[in-house]
């Protein structure tokens, strides 16, 4: 009896070591994980890598693979489009990211109060976020027709006798999408920022109400520094989605007109899947993620020490 | 023992591509398109981008009725960018094809040259029917790349005008059996009404006029932007887009109509459309395009004192894969296709390039459908399809063809909105096509 009331904590304890049951199932519970994890992200982001640094059409099959060194950079480099479609990038992240999460957030600041209707309007918001992006593209497809869509018809309607052709203007191409991209974010940006509010303590409002500070200075010394962990990690997440930009620029616009639209996502697509040089397409996947990894280094480096709680 | 269990990286391939074809063929067979593999004779896999029920299933049949034994099993491929590319990965990756087609000589020479399509040279050569297919026949007929043949057309994909023929008869037009790019434009001005453009799109005028090769110069070794007859083309679409009597650019991008052109013109909203045969499955499917009109046909415009070459291509090229296990039997499917085109494939809006014992009758009554006397002025169809001085120009060059393609495209639609100056894009169009041909030349 007392042997085996013994023998149990030494059972257990070989079933956390290092070899043991517990360990086996703890592999077993993250393997699916694990398994996806090697063959969606660690292979490709491994291969794609490997691919740069080559001359391959996929035609010619794995042994018409040719190592190129830093051919396909040093081509990139001098490569005039190249540069044109980093250009858009930053123009599309640049002003597309801040556009989105402040719309985000100005949506969340208006749920969080005692607003008739709440929940219904968030799913509202929410909405775009998980709608097909081909679906949204042929909504706005149709609202930003140059001649017969509803926001020129109302343009027109309130005076302005030349309004833009958007999506087959070659100075609105871009202004028109960098709109539509945000317009579906904002509701899922919105999402995030209503629940890290909504997590926020009442006791620092009230405190501050004490002490006589109105509603912007609350904003700008307890709102806006609690949410900063929030807003860094919707920033990264953002501009990578802006940077990786793919289905509705190729649905709406197709990079043009010209090459007005094309930004780098869309400049590997033509390289990869159109010309067949996927060596050169993966370089320039390359840079872009060298380019977004920098960007969220330097995002996350910037908001350390600058949140309430951080 | 240490062989048995190595995956080389060309199996490793191989198995991912046969997951994908796998996935592919199953949903053929969901829509009731392959046949299953089996007996004892050979088994055919054939990869083609004409859906199942447009003459692929017939066909397979009908040449399985011929060969009892032979199981042949269609896949239906997307001809697009991820398609096409699936049909290449799955080649090299060495999924079970027998036979492939390839839908214009870029794709085509860009397998050949990757080794993934047999020499069809000498086999074209000993069929007596094929002599005009030959690589050295007089006019060309096939492409031919450094003097060998890789694809065995099947079809051939010319252009025509299609005219809404109650809005002609209203403006008391009446048409020859050809014309001038002049008299097009003068027709089109005359169909010109408010909320009806004469036409979608104005007429070619450069490869009309120049044939072969019209995009190259020097053999291939530079582009040919600079010939006067492009910036004559692009002057005369400003001008008819001006006059409105061609729709404008900006319609035409905002609404997709280079892809869905068979839409303005099936809705009334243009009077008359260049295009080739793709549009006649559309016009025949009077439930998804209901109309009340019939179509007339004419030929492409040819701009005066020139060849009048037509703005279409010889298409679907078919190819037998080196990796076939059974190539004789695969080379007798696609003699059999190539030669059976007019009795199967003409349904799906594909004209045979050999009519085979196909009579002209019968290949329209295909080509038509059931409805062909309400929906199309018949005897013009007859007329243009198969009395008029066809002629299809067979290019030899395809240094770049995506690329410069790509170019010319975006240029002209810069200069239609616009925004570039014909000067700018003869320059432009110039420069980044020689460049994009130096660098497929290194």
């Amino acid at each position: 009896m007392s042997a085996a009331v013994l023998a149990a904590p030494v059972s257990r304890q070989a079933r956390r070591g290092p070899g043991g049951a517990s360990a086996r199932a703890g592999w077993l519970f993250i393997l699916p994980n694990l398994v996806g994890f090697l063959a969606f992200t660690l292979v490709p982001l491994v291969s794609g890598i490997g691919i740069s640094f080559t001359d391959w059409n996929v035609v010619s099959g794995l042994d018409g693979i040719r190592f190129v060194g830093l051919d396909n950079f040093a081509a990139l480099i001098r490569d005039t489009g190249f540069w044109q479609a980093v250009g858009r990038t930053v123009l599309y992240a640049g002003v597309g990211v801040p556009l989105t999460m402040t719309g985000g957030l100005i949506i969340a600041l208006c749920l969080n109060g005692p607003v008739f209707g709440r929940s219904a309007l968030r799913v509202i918001f929410f909405v775009p976020h998980i709608v097909s992006s081909i679906a949204i593209g042929f909504v706005w497809l149709l609202l930003l027709h140059p001649s017969s869509g509803l926001v020129n018809l109302a343009l027109q309607a309130i005076g302005v006798a030349d309004p833009p052709t958007w999506l087959v203007s070659q100075d609105w191409s871009l202004v028109s999408l960098i709109l539509i991209t945000s317009w579906a974010g904002m509701g899922f940006h919105a999402v995030i920022f209503l629940s890290a509010l909504q997590a926020l303590p009442e006791d620092l409002y009230e405190a501050a109400e004490l002490d006589g500070a109105g509603r912007w200075r609350q904003f700008t010394t307890i709102t806006w520094p609690s949410l900063m962990p929030t807003t860094t990690f919707l920033a990264i997440m953002s501009m990578i989605g802006h940077s990786q930009g793919f289905g509705l620029i190729a649905f709406l616009t197709q990079g043009g007109p010209g090459n007005s639209s094309t930004t780098l996502s869309y400049l590997m697509y033509q390289n990869g899947f159109q010309y067949y040089r996927f060596g050169y397409a993966a370089a320039i996947g390359m840079m872009s993620f060298v380019g977004v990894l920098l960007l969220s280094a330097f995002f996350w480096r910037f908001q350390r020490g600058r949140g309430l709680y951080s | 023992m240490t062989g048995s269990r190595t995956i080389t990286r060309r199996s490793l391939l191989g198995i991912a591509a046969s997951a994908s074809a796998a996935s592919l063929a199953g949903c053929n067979l969901g829509a009731g398109g392959g046949k299953s593999a089996g007996g004892g004779g050979a088994t055919l896999n054939v990869w083609g981008g004409v859906p199942n029920e447009s003459g692929p299933d017939d066909m397979c049949k009908a040449f399985m009725a011929e060969n009892p034994g032979t199981t042949v099993t269609y896949t239906r491929y997307v001809n697009d960018d991820q398609g096409n590319l699936k049909l290449d990965t799955s080649l090299s990756g060495g999924v079970p094809i027998d036979l492939y087609f390839s839908y214009g000589p870029v794709p085509m020479f860009k397998r050949s040259a990757a080794g993934l399509a047999l020499d069809l040279t000498d086999k074209i050569k000993a069929e007596s029917d094929f002599a005009a297919l030959t690589a050295d026949a007089t006019p060309l007929s096939n492409y031919v790349l450094n003097g060998k043949l890789y694809g065995l057309p099947a079809a051939r994909a010319p252009q025509q005008v299609y005219i809404n023929k109650t809005m002609m008869d209203a403006a008391g037009i009446k048409l020859g059996k050809t014309w001038t790019v002049d008299e097009f434009n003068e027709v089109a001005r005359e169909l010109t009404k408010p909320g009806v453009f004469g036409t979608l799109t104005a007429p070619q005028l450069a490869r009309p006029a120049l044939g072969p090769d019209y995009l190259y110069a020097d053999g291939g070794k530079r582009s040919n932007f600079g010939n006067p007859k492009f910036a004559e083309e692009l002057e005369l679409a400003l001008r008819l887009q001006k006059a409105k009597v061609a729709m404008d650019r900006q319609t035409i991008i905002a609404e997709k109509l280079q892809t869905f052109s068979q839409n303005p013109f099936i809705a009334g909203r243009v009077a008359m459309l260049i295009q080739s045969g793709q549009i006649i499955r559309s016009i025949n499917d009077t439930k998804g395009y209901p109309h009340d009109f019939a179509t007339y046909c004419m030929p492409v415009p040819v701009p005066a004192g020139t060849e009048g070459w037509n703005t279409g291509q010889i298409g679907d090229q078919i190819s037998i894969s080196p990796k076939s296990k059974s190539p004789d039997q695969a080379w007798e499917l696609a003699k059999f296709w190539a030669r059976n085109a007019g009795k199967y494939m003409t349904k799906g809006g594909r004209l045979p390039l050999l009519s085979g014992e196909s009579t002209p009758d019968q290949i329209l009554e295909q080509l038509l459908g059931p409805q062909r006397d309400k929906l199309y002025d018949v005897k013009s169809w007859k007329s243009t399809l198969f009395e008029s001085d066809l002629k299809l120009p067979v290019d030899t060059i395809f240094t770049a063809g995506t690329e410069i393609s790509t170019i010319h495209t975006k240029l002209t639609d810069e200069t239609l909105l616009g925004d570039r100056s014909v000067a700018s894009w003869v320059t432009e169009a110039t420069r980044q096509s020689d460049a994009a041909i130096a660098k497929a030349g290194k």
